[in-house]
């Protein structure tokens, strides 16, 4: 009578234990995917929005040709960048007697893991100096 | 007589293991679908960043070829004959065709963004102003072609 | 001897069947987080895209038009024989294409986005396009070009 009565609690124990363990070792596959993704749809949002920018400045530095200025006015227009991004810019000009082609190198990175890089050119009539940057 | 009823008293053996399977079956397919939109989110981004690339790169190419074409432009004013002097010389870039404009001369060109886009740039460099006039600088696409259609049916069976 | 057995009993099937209680609605839980977080990476894309797309489908449109004209935030584009209207109205992003020099109003265009505002000003040298999707707003700017 005793054995009866003890004998399904017991096996709903066992169960339980297998079935947590089981969960576990599929939760922590499962918790890794769904990190994974997260991370991926965060970068995605990061790019996205440096893209965005990075479209404002080279639309603006073919205008001017000055990649301070450029800068300037896009953080005014357009917004900042997120408090982790950090923006470097190399800046070429070739000058002849007519003007001054200039082009813009500009990475965005990410604790320095480069996320984003493009270049963009602008001429200036008569302007600049023949100086590499 | 208490046997039967001591046995339907507690959890069933079987519960636990149906709702764990559900649980998990459940949170698989979430994390299916996370990583599915993420990735697709990637992807796209990736398209995105590449075309801007591209598009940055053909505007480059445009520039640079402006650059000549106003050095051109500026030694051409110098000789005697501006419109001969700036075709003869424009001419030699690849891809340039100039003709004469009222003032001046047009360069135009055409700059590849990818296989489909191109640049199309229109500039009227002037013989006794300084400044050039941009007519067109703008993204085209290719002309329809009939060749590369895809087959539908033709109405025969 | 009955009595204390049948409290027993009672204690242990209220016991297990709280556990089982327990275990169910964790798993509840931990389906409801993973729902939600799934919900919010599909949004995050959504948005995303949405605001990124817009930007560059009104950009690519000006750069490839022959003459733009903006007007209260609403952008006429002449294209060959064509005229293309893009405006914002009833929470989306339009487009309506018309014969060139035909009159046009603003209703019958084809929604291109949903979106929750959209502004397109012009400076001396540039248009300024702005996007607001689920309250984020993103803003490019885009040289005239000629």
């Amino acid at each position: 009578m005793n054995k009866s009565t003890k004998r399904p609690l017991n096996l709903f124990f066992i169960e339980m234990i297998i079935a947590l363990l089981f969960f576990s070792i599929s939760g922590a596959v499962i918790l890794s995917v769904f990190a994974g993704a997260d991370r991926k749809s965060r970068q995605s949002e990061v790019l996205e929005s440096v893209m965005v920018l990075s479209q404002s400045i080279a639309e603006v530095y073919s205008e001017n040709g000055n990649a301070d200025e450029t800068i300037k006015i896009v953080t005014n227009e357009c917004g900042g960048l997120n408090e982790n991004i950090t923006l470097t810019k190399y800046e070429e000009k070739t000058q002849s007697e007519a003007g001054v082609l200039s082009k813009l190198t500009v990475t965005f990175s990410e604790d320095k893991r480069e996320i984003y890089r493009f270049t963009c050119a602008a001429y200036i009539q008569n302007g600049g100096n023949n100086e590499q940057t | 007589m208490n046997r039967p009823k001591q046995k339907n008293a507690g959890i069933g053996v079987g519960y636990i293991t149906v709702m764990i399977i559900f649980a998990v079956l459940c949170l698989t397919i979430f994390a299916v679908l996370s990583f599915h939109a993420a990735g697709s989110n990637d992807a796209l981004n990736a398209r995105a960043g590449n075309y801007l690339n591209e598009y940055y790169e053909a505007d480059m190419s445009a520039k640079e070829i402006l650059f000549k074409l106003d050095g051109i432009a500026k030694t051409s004013r110098d000789s005697l004959f501006f419109t001969e002097s700036f075709e003869e010389a424009a001419g030699e870039i690849d891809g340039v065709s100039v003709k004469a404009a009222n003032g001046g001369c047009t360069a135009e060109f055409v700059v590849s963004i990818n296989e489909r886009q191109n640049i199309f740039v229109s500039i009227t460099f002037f013989e006794h102003t300084r400044e050039y006039r941009i007519n067109s600088w703008q993204n085209v696409t290719d002309a329809f072609d009939e060749n590369t259609g895809l087959n539908v049916w033709d109405g025969t069976f | 001897m009955k009595n204390y057995k049948n409290t027993s009993d009672t204690i242990s099937t209220v016991g297990s069947m709280l556990l089982f209680l327990l275990f169910a609605v964790c798993m509840m839980m931990i389906i409801a987080a993973a729902a939600g977080s799934y919900s919010r990476i599909s949004d995050n894309y959504g948005t995303n895209f949405t605001a990124s797309a817009s930007i560059r489908y009104i950009s690519n449109k000006i750069k490839s038009a022959d003459k733009v004209d903006v007007s209260q935030n609403i952008m006429v584009l002449e294209n060959g024989g064509a005229t293309n209207v893009i405006y914002y109205s009833n929470g989306g992003l339009y487009e309506k294409t018309v014969a060139a020099g035909t009159e046009y109003e603003l209703s019958g265009g084809d929604m291109i986005f949903e979106l929750n505002g959209m502004e397109i000003n012009e400076t001396d040298e540039f248009y300024k396009i702005t996007i607001n999707v689920g309250g984020e707003t993103s803003a490019a700017l885009v040289r005239k070009g000629k």
